[in-house]
């Protein structure tokens, strides 16, 4: 670490600050600012994964209202930049890998250190937020696997907690959220929020939380999409979901009304 | 004179930097600096005022939970409904935090605490005073994996290692209800999101079998007593003896399970499990005077307090609501499974009042409101990079405010919920210690404290989960942001490390006007005050040794203590016996010589 030793993978936990004034003094470790830290290490690694929504797009610390210029290796929420800089390539020629969420599943770091390890890093596929696709689908949200789907599609849509079905009108982000929570499951793939009757709150998309907030209000009730590009990511989901919507709703009427 | 710095030494939400002045092996003067500020207390103005209980837990992952519920405690007082929330939405908010409680506990005890009495020091000195084998159990239960003594790498322990799996166990039942954890996601304003089925009882039942297993086993030693090996009633069985007794009785009835066991056979199979261990050779009073051992690690001597009210105080927020519909968010005496309540440095109990609570900044990097009530608290930072420094001990040196009950500094945790409750062996043995000279709380009590109250939890979480719990019940009572408006709510709980607070004040859209966090690790580890009161942490490694060999052998001065500084295992025990968060490394700068070293704890 002083500066002579190459670094084979640098994993980087945590939102870097950039205040007060660009010194990076609103976090330190061991005396020293953490950006100054990150920044050198980041000089001699082959490969810099970020883990966690804090280290990849900047997360909560760089949410609305911080004043402390805290944000991602490289990214501030979705925009490119952050600590590193948009053009910073590690020495294996590869951005920093971002492996977001809030917390980022297990599997998700794991098997990407292990496919840098096993000699796969050349093969990590990313999106345009640097997200592996194997984990973060471009093509796919939660939603088209939860364990309510089936609600959803036969339009029993929850106002009430606790009633057992989609929870779509109470909030949840899973529709434009693109992880595979639903298939992989969390803890020992044991369980997931939706199916505990908790909305998905977009954990692992860029710019969270300002852009899946609030939380407990139906998307399209939301203000401001701060961050979040409809057009370019979950058009193709929230319009088939509608139309899916739609047509099982108006089957549904047809039959109570045979 | 020789200044140690320990930076880091991470805590819950970052990190923490320990500056120690050391004269004659003894700490003379200390410092606490929490060197990390990221403002959720700005983040959160103006925000629906439901997204705060998702949020909060982000500040930490260790014990993420205890934020989730103390917000929404905030919020169902906020909302005016902490009164209608359905029991069995509160039995489900109980059998989760316990469930972190535990593993939160089991994790500081095995993963982050006992390791250091592995530290190679004890080698050297237990082998000097003829205590080889006892040395022998502690590397070969405690060492963390990637160890390595003089050179030789040491496989990791056999409690270290049988104690991870059942962390992870631990947060799989809570993924049960809480859907993953960490950042489990069922807690909510109104009561919770997921609606248990007898499957789901049977499944948490099945992991709690297991946890047991290993308590009876590795922490316990029941088995080997010959006392039970059933899992299911080793809680029962223990709490027989050291709690549902008075508290000398709890006292004697540990010394004559000690005073029993073998002294020339320490193995798990002759009766020394892990806590037996812990309870005879970590104190001077309880292993040396009291069961006459011929020495001890004499953790009783370290992170004590003088015996001052002013200086110090014992403070618990009460936890873990009371079986029935609704609970007072006030958190009267009494009301909650482990109660309220503010015992002074000489143990004298009064009723709490969340009315007390203040912080100060005058040592906080802070520019405005001293010695406020967190209802009005501020959190304006230093904007300017000249003034964040942490040499400095009459200017500011620390990120966390300096809460205060009464203007008194106040430990919390497992300790003061204990004494707090008068939980008969942890206030039986505080009182031995004062009786006899030593400080009542101290790094050896910290640590039984929260051990027992693992096991105190454990057998009130089987009657949550197999009595309490109706799958039948009422999950959740109607929340509506309208309720939200112009109102301030106060949640009152406590995370595994001690008293956590939420205030919050809504304006007249329902948003989030002023929302304040006081958490446990700045109770503990706060700098000093307007009225230059020292903080917890910092009281505490006053007076204790820095390092193992003048701790331990003081009177014997058979090992040079030239090497005390480079490996100030006081200023470790006493530090992490608060449970601040993991210490990967360490770096110990010794300003005398201006020599800096590495060393590996984890």
């Amino acid at each position: 670490m002083t500066g002579e030793k190459p670094l084979g993978v640098l994993v980087i936990e945590g939102a870097i600050a950039d205040g007060p004034e660009g010194s990076g003094k609103y976090t330190t470790v061991g005396g020293k600012p953490f950006k100054e830290m990150v920044q050198r290490c980041a000089a001699k690694a082959s490969y810099v994964v970020a883990f966690g929504m804090c280290a990849t797009y900047g997360g909560i610390p760089a949410a609305r209202g911080s004043v402390t210029d805290n944000m991602g290796a490289q990214f501030l929420q979705t925009t490119k930049g952050g600590i590193l800089g948009a053009g910073y390539t590690s020495g294996a020629g590869l951005p920093v890998v971002n492996i977001p969420g809030c917390p980022a599943h297990p599997d998700w770091i794991m098997l990407t250190l292990a496919a840098i390890i096993l000699g796969k890093g050349g093969l990590i596929e990313l999106d345009e937020y640097n997200r592996p696709t194997a984990f973060f689908p471009p093509d796919y949200t939660i939603h088209e696997n939860c364990p309510r789907r089936g609600f959803y599609d036969i339009g029993q849509l929850d106002t009430e907690f606790t009633e057992g079905h989609c929870l779509w009108k109470l909030g949840c982000k899973a529709p434009y959220t693109h992880a595979d929570c639903a298939t992989r499951l969390w803890n020992n793939h044991l369980n997931m929020c939706t199916q505990a009757g908790s909305p998905c709150i977009g954990c692992v998309q860029p710019g969270f939380p300002d852009s899946t907030s609030p939380f407990y209000v139906e998307m399209e009730k939301v203000p401001t999409l701060v961050g979040v590009d409809i057009n370019t990511i979950a058009k193709a989901a929230i319009g088939a979901a509608a139309i899916g919507v739609g047509a099982h709703a108006a089957r549904r009427i047809g039959m109570k009304e045979e | 004179m020789a200044t140690v710095v320990v930076d880091p030494l991470t805590r819950i939400e970052g990190h923490l930097r320990l500056t120690a002045e050391v004269s004659d092996g003894v700490i003379t003067n200390a410092h606490s600096s929490g060197t990390m500020y990221r403002g959720f207390e700005q983040i959160l103005k103006g925000r629906d005022p439901r997204d705060a209980s998702r949020i909060t837990q982000r500040i930490c992952g260790v014990c993420p939970t205890g934020h989730a519920m103390t917000s929404v405690n905030a919020l169902d007082d906020a909302f005016g409904l902490a009164e209608y929330i359905p029991k069995d939405a509160l039995v489900v908010r109980n059998i989760v935090q316990c469930l972190n409680t535990i593993a939160s506990h089991a994790t500081h005890i095995y993963v982050l605490w006992l390791l250091d009495l592995a530290n190679p020091a004890y080698k050297t000195i237990l082998e000097t005073i003829n205590l080889k084998p006892v040395w022998d159990e502690l590397v070969g239960r405690f060492a963390p994996i990637s160890h390595s003594i003089e050179g030789k790498a040491v496989p990791p322990g056999s409690s270290y290692l049988a104690a991870i799996p059942e962390k992870k166990a631990l947060q799989e039942a809570i993924a049960v209800f809480g859907g993953k954890m960490p950042i489990q996601m069922t807690s909510i304003v109104g009561g919770v999101t997921c609606t248990p089925t007898v499957a789901d009882i049977g499944r948490i039942a099945s992991y709690y079998v297991r946890v047991m297993e290993f308590v009876n086993h590795y922490v316990l030693g029941l088995d080997a007593l010959g006392i039970t090996s059933d899992p299911l009633e080793t809680a029962d069985k223990w709490l027989e003896l050291t709690h549902d007794v008075s508290k000398d009785k709890a006292v004697a009835n540990v010394l004559d399970i000690l005073g029993g066991l073998p002294t020339d056979d320490f193995s798990r199979a002759a009766g020394w499990s892990d806590v037996a261990l812990l309870a005879a050779f970590g104190s001077e009073l309880i292993g040396e005077t009291l069961l006459g051992l011929p020495a001890s690690l004499k953790f009783d001597t370290i992170g004590g307090y003088p015996v001052d009210p002013t200086k110090i105080g014992f403070l618990s927020y009460g936890v873990f609501y009371a079986i029935k519909e609704g609970y007072d968010p006030t958190s009267p005496k009494g009301e909650r499974f482990i109660t309220s309540g503010f015992t002074s440095g000489d143990l004298k109990y009064e009723e709490f009042n969340h009315h007390n609570v203040t912080e100060h900044v005058a040592h906080s990097f802070y520019t405005s409101g001293n010695d406020l009530h967190p209802w009005g608290g501020e959190t304006e930072p230093v904007k300017t990079t000249a003034t964040i420094k942490y040499d400095d001990p009459a200017a500011k040196y620390s990120w966390l405010k300096a809460p205060r009950y009464k203007q008194i500094p106040c430990e919390v945790g497992p300790l003061a919920r204990m004494i707090n409750a008068k939980e008969p062996l942890v206030t039986g043995l505080a009182e031995t210690f004062l009786a006899n000279c030593y400080s009542p709380a101290n790094v050896y009590t910290r640590m039984l404290a929260r051990a027992q109250e693992t096991i105190i939890l454990a057998r009130e979480l089987k009657k949550w989960v197999l009595v309490d719990l109706d799958s039948n019940g009422k999950f959740y009572t109607h929340a509506d942001l309208s309720m939200a408006k112009n109102s301030q709510g106060v949640g009152l709980w406590e995370a595994p490390r001690g008293a956590l607070g939420h205030w919050i004040v809504t304006d007249g859209a329902s948003k989030i006007a002023n929302y304040q966090p006081v958490v446990p690790s700045t109770w503990n580890l706060c700098p000093r005050d307007t009225n230059g009161k020292l903080g917890p942490v910092e009281l505490a490694l006053v007076g204790s040794k820095v390092g193992p060999v003048g701790n331990v052998l003081s009177t014997l001065g058979a090992i040079p203590l030239s090497k005390e500084n480079e490996n100030p295992t006081g200023i470790f025990h006493v530090g992490r016996s608060f449970d601040p968060c993991i210490a990967c490394a360490v770096h110990t700068i010794d300003m005398n010589t201006n020599k800096k070293y590495e060393l590996r704890i984890l």
